[in-house]
Protein backbone atom coordinates (compact mmCIF):
# COMPACT_ATOMS: atom_id res chain seq x y z
CA UNK A 1 0.00 0.00 0.00
CA UNK A 2 1.25 3.45 -0.90
CA UNK A 3 1.86 5.60 2.13
CA UNK A 4 -0.69 8.36 2.37
CA UNK A 5 1.92 10.59 3.90
CA UNK A 6 4.52 10.50 1.17
CA UNK A 7 2.69 9.15 -1.86
CA UNK A 8 1.32 11.30 -4.60
CA UNK A 9 -2.40 11.92 -4.66
CA UNK A 10 -4.91 13.78 -6.71
CA UNK A 11 -8.28 15.27 -6.06
CA UNK A 12 -10.80 14.76 -8.76
CA UNK A 13 -14.05 16.64 -9.16
CA UNK A 14 -16.85 15.02 -11.09
CA UNK A 15 -19.94 16.92 -12.17
CA UNK A 16 -22.87 14.91 -13.51
CA UNK A 17 -25.66 16.81 -15.27
CA UNK A 18 -28.93 15.63 -16.82
CA UNK A 19 -28.85 15.83 -20.62
CA UNK A 20 -30.76 18.70 -22.17
CA UNK A 21 -33.45 16.39 -23.55
CA UNK A 22 -34.15 14.87 -20.12
CA UNK A 23 -36.86 16.48 -18.08
CA UNK A 24 -35.56 17.91 -14.80
CA UNK A 25 -38.66 18.46 -12.64
CA UNK A 26 -36.49 19.18 -9.61
CA UNK A 27 -34.72 21.99 -11.46
CA UNK A 28 -38.08 23.37 -12.61
CA UNK A 29 -39.42 23.38 -9.04
CA UNK A 30 -36.36 25.29 -7.83
CA UNK A 31 -36.62 27.70 -10.77
CA UNK A 32 -40.24 28.44 -9.84
CA UNK A 33 -39.28 28.93 -6.17
CA UNK A 34 -36.57 31.41 -7.16
CA UNK A 35 -39.04 33.35 -9.29
CA UNK A 36 -41.52 33.41 -6.40
CA UNK A 37 -38.80 34.71 -4.10
CA UNK A 38 -38.34 37.84 -6.16
CA UNK A 39 -36.10 36.82 -9.01
CA UNK A 40 -38.29 36.63 -12.13
CA UNK A 41 -35.10 36.91 -14.20
CA UNK A 42 -34.29 33.23 -13.60
CA UNK A 43 -34.72 31.44 -16.91
CA UNK A 44 -33.90 27.89 -15.94
CA UNK A 45 -32.32 25.73 -13.27
CA UNK A 46 -30.76 22.35 -13.93
CA UNK A 47 -29.83 20.17 -10.98
CA UNK A 48 -26.97 17.69 -11.18
CA UNK A 49 -24.52 15.99 -8.86
CA UNK A 50 -21.09 17.03 -7.71
CA UNK A 51 -18.58 14.53 -6.37
CA UNK A 52 -15.14 15.02 -4.85
CA UNK A 53 -12.91 12.01 -5.14
CA UNK A 54 -9.58 11.58 -3.41
CA UNK A 55 -7.25 9.17 -5.22
CA UNK A 56 -3.90 7.66 -4.28
CA UNK A 57 -1.38 8.10 -7.07
CA UNK A 58 -1.35 10.33 -10.08
CA UNK A 59 -0.93 9.16 -13.65
CA UNK A 60 -2.70 8.87 -16.98
CA UNK A 61 -3.65 5.25 -16.45
CA UNK A 62 -5.49 6.13 -13.22
CA UNK A 63 -7.26 8.91 -15.02
CA UNK A 64 -8.48 6.69 -17.83
CA UNK A 65 -9.78 4.18 -15.26
CA UNK A 66 -11.61 7.03 -13.54
CA UNK A 67 -13.19 8.02 -16.85
CA UNK A 68 -14.31 4.41 -17.27
CA UNK A 69 -16.03 4.48 -13.90
CA UNK A 70 -17.59 7.85 -14.67
CA UNK A 71 -19.28 6.23 -17.66
CA UNK A 72 -20.19 2.92 -15.97
CA UNK A 73 -21.11 3.95 -12.45
CA UNK A 74 -21.03 7.65 -11.62
CA UNK A 75 -23.20 8.68 -14.56
CA UNK A 76 -25.74 6.97 -16.79
CA UNK A 77 -24.90 8.02 -20.37
CA UNK A 78 -28.53 7.49 -21.41
CA UNK A 79 -29.66 10.46 -19.33
CA UNK A 80 -26.55 12.25 -18.08
CA UNK A 81 -23.29 13.85 -19.14
CA UNK A 82 -20.29 14.04 -16.88
CA UNK A 83 -17.26 16.25 -16.57
CA UNK A 84 -14.11 15.22 -14.76
CA UNK A 85 -11.69 17.82 -13.46
CA UNK A 86 -8.35 17.14 -11.83
CA UNK A 87 -6.98 19.43 -9.18
CA UNK A 88 -3.32 18.51 -8.79
CA UNK A 89 -2.28 18.08 -5.22
CA UNK A 90 0.89 16.77 -3.66
CA UNK A 91 1.11 15.83 -0.05
CA UNK B 1 -40.75 -25.07 -12.93
CA UNK B 2 -38.41 -22.99 -10.81
CA UNK B 3 -38.18 -19.19 -10.64
CA UNK B 4 -35.34 -17.31 -8.94
CA UNK B 5 -36.14 -14.15 -6.98
CA UNK B 6 -32.97 -12.11 -6.56
CA UNK B 7 -32.43 -10.48 -3.17
CA UNK B 8 -30.29 -7.37 -3.18
CA UNK B 9 -29.57 -5.57 0.07
CA UNK B 10 -32.54 -3.20 0.11
CA UNK B 11 -34.95 -5.32 -1.95
CA UNK B 12 -38.33 -5.20 -0.22
CA UNK B 13 -40.75 -6.91 -2.58
CA UNK B 14 -38.84 -10.19 -2.65
CA UNK B 15 -41.36 -11.83 -0.29
CA UNK B 16 -44.28 -10.53 -2.35
CA UNK B 17 -42.75 -12.09 -5.46
CA UNK B 18 -42.13 -15.42 -3.72
CA UNK B 19 -45.70 -15.50 -2.36
CA UNK B 20 -47.22 -14.55 -5.72
CA UNK B 21 -45.26 -17.15 -7.68
CA UNK B 22 -45.65 -19.95 -5.13
CA UNK B 23 -49.38 -19.29 -5.13
CA UNK B 24 -49.56 -20.53 -8.73
CA UNK B 25 -49.90 -24.19 -9.54
CA UNK B 26 -46.82 -25.93 -10.88
CA UNK B 27 -44.58 -23.04 -9.99
CA UNK B 28 -41.94 -22.79 -7.35
CA UNK B 29 -39.88 -19.73 -6.43
CA UNK B 30 -36.69 -19.49 -4.40
CA UNK B 31 -34.67 -16.60 -3.03
CA UNK B 32 -31.21 -16.10 -4.51
CA UNK B 33 -28.87 -13.83 -2.56
CA UNK B 34 -27.09 -11.23 -4.69
CA UNK B 35 -23.68 -12.67 -3.85
CA UNK B 36 -24.47 -15.95 -5.58
CA UNK B 37 -22.86 -16.50 -8.96
CA UNK B 38 -25.04 -18.98 -10.81
CA UNK B 39 -28.68 -19.25 -11.84
CA UNK B 40 -28.28 -22.49 -13.79
CA UNK B 41 -30.92 -24.29 -11.69
CA UNK B 42 -33.67 -21.85 -12.62
CA UNK B 43 -36.06 -21.56 -15.54
CA UNK B 44 -36.68 -17.84 -15.09
CA UNK B 45 -35.33 -14.90 -13.10
CA UNK B 46 -37.28 -12.20 -11.23
CA UNK B 47 -35.71 -8.94 -10.03
CA UNK B 48 -38.05 -7.61 -7.33
CA UNK B 49 -38.94 -4.11 -6.22
CA UNK B 50 -37.34 -2.18 -3.40
CA UNK B 51 -34.41 0.13 -2.95
CA UNK B 52 -31.37 -1.97 -3.81
CA UNK B 53 -28.28 -0.46 -2.18
CA UNK B 54 -30.47 2.38 -0.94
CA UNK B 55 -30.83 3.53 -4.55
CA UNK B 56 -27.73 5.63 -3.87
CA UNK B 57 -26.32 7.54 -6.84
CA UNK B 58 -29.21 6.42 -9.11
CA UNK B 59 -31.83 3.71 -8.75
CA UNK B 60 -30.20 0.40 -9.63
CA UNK B 61 -26.80 1.97 -10.34
CA UNK B 62 -24.92 -0.02 -7.71
CA UNK B 63 -27.07 -3.17 -7.80
CA UNK B 64 -26.15 -3.76 -11.42
CA UNK B 65 -22.60 -4.57 -10.29
CA UNK B 66 -23.68 -7.21 -7.74
CA UNK B 67 -22.01 -10.59 -8.36
CA UNK B 68 -25.31 -12.24 -9.36
CA UNK B 69 -25.78 -9.72 -12.17
CA UNK B 70 -23.09 -11.43 -14.21
CA UNK B 71 -25.26 -14.57 -14.20
CA UNK B 72 -28.42 -12.55 -14.88
CA UNK B 73 -26.80 -10.87 -17.89
CA UNK B 74 -25.28 -14.13 -19.17
CA UNK B 75 -28.56 -16.05 -18.84
CA UNK B 76 -30.53 -13.18 -20.41
CA UNK B 77 -28.19 -13.18 -23.40
CA UNK B 78 -28.70 -16.97 -23.64
CA UNK B 79 -32.46 -16.46 -23.88
CA UNK B 80 -33.73 -17.14 -20.34
CA UNK B 81 -36.81 -15.17 -19.28
CA UNK B 82 -36.01 -12.25 -16.98
CA UNK B 83 -38.71 -10.13 -15.32
CA UNK B 84 -37.92 -6.87 -13.51
CA UNK B 85 -40.65 -5.14 -11.53
CA UNK B 86 -40.26 -1.59 -10.19
CA UNK B 87 -36.72 -1.40 -8.78
CA UNK B 88 -35.97 -4.56 -10.79
CA UNK B 89 -36.89 -2.66 -13.98
CA UNK B 90 -34.50 0.13 -12.94
CA UNK B 91 -31.70 -2.40 -12.38
CA UNK B 92 -32.31 -3.97 -15.82
CA UNK B 93 -32.06 -0.54 -17.50
CA UNK B 94 -28.89 0.34 -15.59
CA UNK B 95 -27.42 -3.04 -16.55
CA UNK B 96 -28.09 -2.31 -20.22
CA UNK B 97 -30.43 -5.31 -20.60
CA UNK B 98 -33.26 -2.90 -21.43
CA UNK B 99 -32.96 0.40 -23.30
CA UNK B 100 -33.81 3.80 -21.79
CA UNK B 101 -33.78 4.90 -18.16
CA UNK B 102 -36.14 5.64 -15.29
CA UNK B 103 -35.97 9.13 -13.84
CA UNK B 104 -37.72 11.19 -11.17
CA UNK B 105 -41.51 11.30 -11.51
CA UNK B 106 -42.60 14.39 -13.37
CA UNK B 107 -44.82 15.36 -10.41
CA UNK B 108 -41.82 15.03 -8.04
CA UNK B 109 -44.16 12.99 -5.85
CA UNK B 110 -43.83 9.38 -4.79
CA UNK B 111 -46.88 7.69 -6.33
CA UNK B 112 -48.61 4.87 -4.52
CA UNK B 113 -51.74 3.97 -6.43
CA UNK B 114 -53.61 1.42 -8.51
CA UNK B 115 -53.03 1.97 -12.23
CA UNK B 116 -54.54 0.61 -15.42
CA UNK B 117 -52.39 -0.51 -18.32
CA UNK B 118 -53.25 -1.51 -21.86
CA UNK B 119 -51.58 -4.54 -23.43
CA UNK B 120 -49.92 -3.36 -26.66
CA UNK B 121 -48.24 -6.60 -27.69
CA UNK B 122 -49.89 -9.97 -27.11
CA UNK B 123 -47.25 -12.33 -28.50
CA UNK B 124 -44.51 -11.61 -25.96
CA UNK B 125 -43.53 -14.36 -23.50
CA UNK B 126 -45.01 -12.15 -20.78
CA UNK B 127 -48.42 -11.38 -22.29
CA UNK B 128 -49.39 -14.66 -24.00
CA UNK B 129 -52.82 -14.88 -22.45
CA UNK B 130 -53.72 -11.23 -22.93
CA UNK B 131 -55.14 -10.18 -26.29
CA UNK B 132 -54.03 -6.77 -27.55
CA UNK B 133 -56.07 -4.07 -25.82
CA UNK B 134 -56.58 -6.07 -22.61
CA UNK B 135 -56.61 -3.79 -19.58
CA UNK B 136 -54.53 -4.84 -16.58
CA UNK B 137 -54.80 -3.31 -13.12
CA UNK B 138 -51.79 -3.35 -10.82
CA UNK B 139 -50.41 -1.13 -8.05
CA UNK B 140 -47.47 1.24 -8.47
CA UNK B 141 -45.27 2.56 -5.68
CA UNK B 142 -42.28 4.57 -6.83
CA UNK B 143 -40.60 7.97 -6.89
CA UNK B 144 -38.45 7.36 -9.96
CA UNK B 145 -40.59 5.62 -12.53
CA UNK B 146 -40.70 8.13 -15.35
CA UNK B 147 -39.49 6.20 -18.38
CA UNK B 148 -37.15 8.15 -20.64
CA UNK B 149 -35.57 7.22 -23.95
CA UNK B 150 -34.11 9.46 -26.62
CA UNK B 151 -35.95 9.90 -29.93
CA UNK B 152 -33.91 7.27 -31.73
CA UNK B 153 -34.37 4.61 -29.01
CA UNK B 154 -38.06 5.41 -28.79
CA UNK B 155 -38.48 4.91 -32.49
CA UNK B 156 -36.71 1.54 -32.28
CA UNK B 157 -38.86 0.49 -29.32
CA UNK B 158 -42.00 1.23 -31.31
CA UNK B 159 -40.74 -0.23 -34.59
CA UNK B 160 -39.68 -3.50 -32.91
CA UNK B 161 -42.90 -3.71 -30.87
CA UNK B 162 -41.00 -3.65 -27.61
CA UNK B 163 -43.53 -1.50 -25.77
CA UNK B 164 -45.63 -4.17 -24.05
CA UNK B 165 -47.73 -2.02 -21.72
CA UNK B 166 -48.89 1.60 -21.66
CA UNK B 167 -50.71 3.44 -18.88
CA UNK B 168 -54.34 3.90 -19.91
CA UNK B 169 -57.62 5.06 -18.42
CA UNK B 170 -60.32 2.54 -17.56
CA UNK B 171 -61.62 2.69 -21.13
CA UNK B 172 -58.21 1.89 -22.57
CA UNK B 173 -57.41 5.37 -23.78
CA UNK B 174 -53.79 6.46 -23.61
CA UNK B 175 -54.19 9.83 -21.91
CA UNK B 176 -51.86 12.11 -19.94
CA UNK B 177 -54.29 11.84 -16.96
CA UNK B 178 -53.72 8.09 -16.89
CA UNK B 179 -49.95 8.50 -16.68
CA UNK B 180 -48.86 8.27 -13.02
CA UNK B 181 -45.26 9.41 -13.45
CA UNK B 182 -44.78 11.31 -16.71
CA UNK B 183 -43.32 8.38 -18.66
CA UNK B 184 -42.72 9.19 -22.30
CA UNK B 185 -45.65 7.97 -24.48
CA UNK B 186 -47.27 6.50 -21.34
CA UNK B 187 -44.81 3.60 -21.40
CA UNK B 188 -45.30 1.28 -18.42
CA UNK B 189 -43.34 -1.78 -19.53
CA UNK B 190 -40.90 -2.72 -22.29
CA UNK B 191 -39.11 -5.85 -23.43
CA UNK B 192 -35.72 -6.40 -24.97
CA UNK B 193 -35.30 -6.70 -28.72
CA UNK B 194 -34.98 -10.48 -28.27
CA UNK B 195 -38.21 -10.29 -26.20
CA UNK B 196 -36.99 -12.41 -23.27
CA UNK B 197 -36.26 -9.55 -20.84
CA UNK B 198 -39.23 -7.55 -19.57
CA UNK B 199 -39.37 -4.62 -17.17
CA UNK B 200 -42.36 -2.73 -15.80
CA UNK B 201 -42.85 -0.20 -13.02
CA UNK B 202 -46.17 -1.63 -11.71
CA UNK B 203 -46.18 -4.66 -9.41
CA UNK B 204 -47.53 -7.98 -10.75
CA UNK B 205 -46.44 -9.42 -7.39
CA UNK B 206 -48.86 -7.17 -5.53
CA UNK B 207 -51.69 -7.99 -7.94
CA UNK B 208 -51.73 -11.75 -7.47
CA UNK B 209 -54.30 -12.15 -4.70
CA UNK B 210 -57.99 -11.23 -5.09
CA UNK B 211 -57.96 -9.84 -1.54
CA UNK B 212 -55.51 -7.16 -2.73
CA UNK B 213 -57.90 -5.94 -5.41
CA UNK B 214 -56.50 -7.54 -8.57
CA UNK B 215 -55.12 -10.83 -9.83
CA UNK B 216 -53.93 -9.41 -13.15
CA UNK B 217 -50.32 -9.94 -12.06
CA UNK B 218 -50.81 -13.70 -12.27
CA UNK B 219 -51.39 -13.30 -16.03
CA UNK B 220 -47.77 -12.20 -16.42
CA UNK B 221 -46.40 -15.14 -14.39
CA UNK B 222 -48.70 -17.67 -16.12
CA UNK B 223 -47.66 -16.35 -19.52
CA UNK B 224 -44.01 -16.90 -18.59
CA UNK B 225 -44.84 -20.52 -17.64
CA UNK B 226 -46.56 -21.06 -20.98
CA UNK B 227 -43.63 -19.57 -22.88
CA UNK B 228 -41.10 -21.74 -21.03
CA UNK B 229 -43.18 -24.92 -21.58
CA UNK B 230 -43.64 -24.13 -25.27
CA UNK B 231 -39.94 -23.48 -25.65
CA UNK B 232 -39.12 -26.81 -23.94
CA UNK B 233 -41.45 -28.72 -26.22
CA UNK B 234 -39.87 -27.10 -29.27
CA UNK B 235 -36.33 -27.86 -28.16
CA UNK B 236 -37.23 -31.47 -27.28
CA UNK B 237 -38.77 -31.92 -30.73
CA UNK B 238 -35.67 -30.44 -32.30
CA UNK B 239 -33.55 -32.94 -30.35
CA UNK B 240 -35.72 -35.84 -31.53
CA UNK B 241 -35.40 -34.68 -35.13
CA UNK B 242 -31.64 -34.35 -34.75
Amino acid sequence: MISRKYGEAMKVKVVVMPKAAVLDPQGNAVRDAMRHLGMPEVRSVRIGKYMEIDVEGKNGELESRLHGLCRDLLSNPVIEDYELKKTEESR
Amino acid sequence: MKFAVIQFPGSNCDQDCIAAINGLEGLHAEYVWHKEKSLDDFDAIVLPGGFAYGDYLRCGAIARFSPIMRAVIGDARAGKLVLGTCNGFQVLCEAGLLPGALVRNRSLRFVCDMVTMRVEVDDSPFTHGCPKGTLLRMPVAHGEGCFFANAETLQELNANRQVILRYADNRGRILPEANPNGSIENIAGICSRERNVFGLMPHPDRASDARLGSIDGTKIFRSMVQAISANRTTSERAKQVA
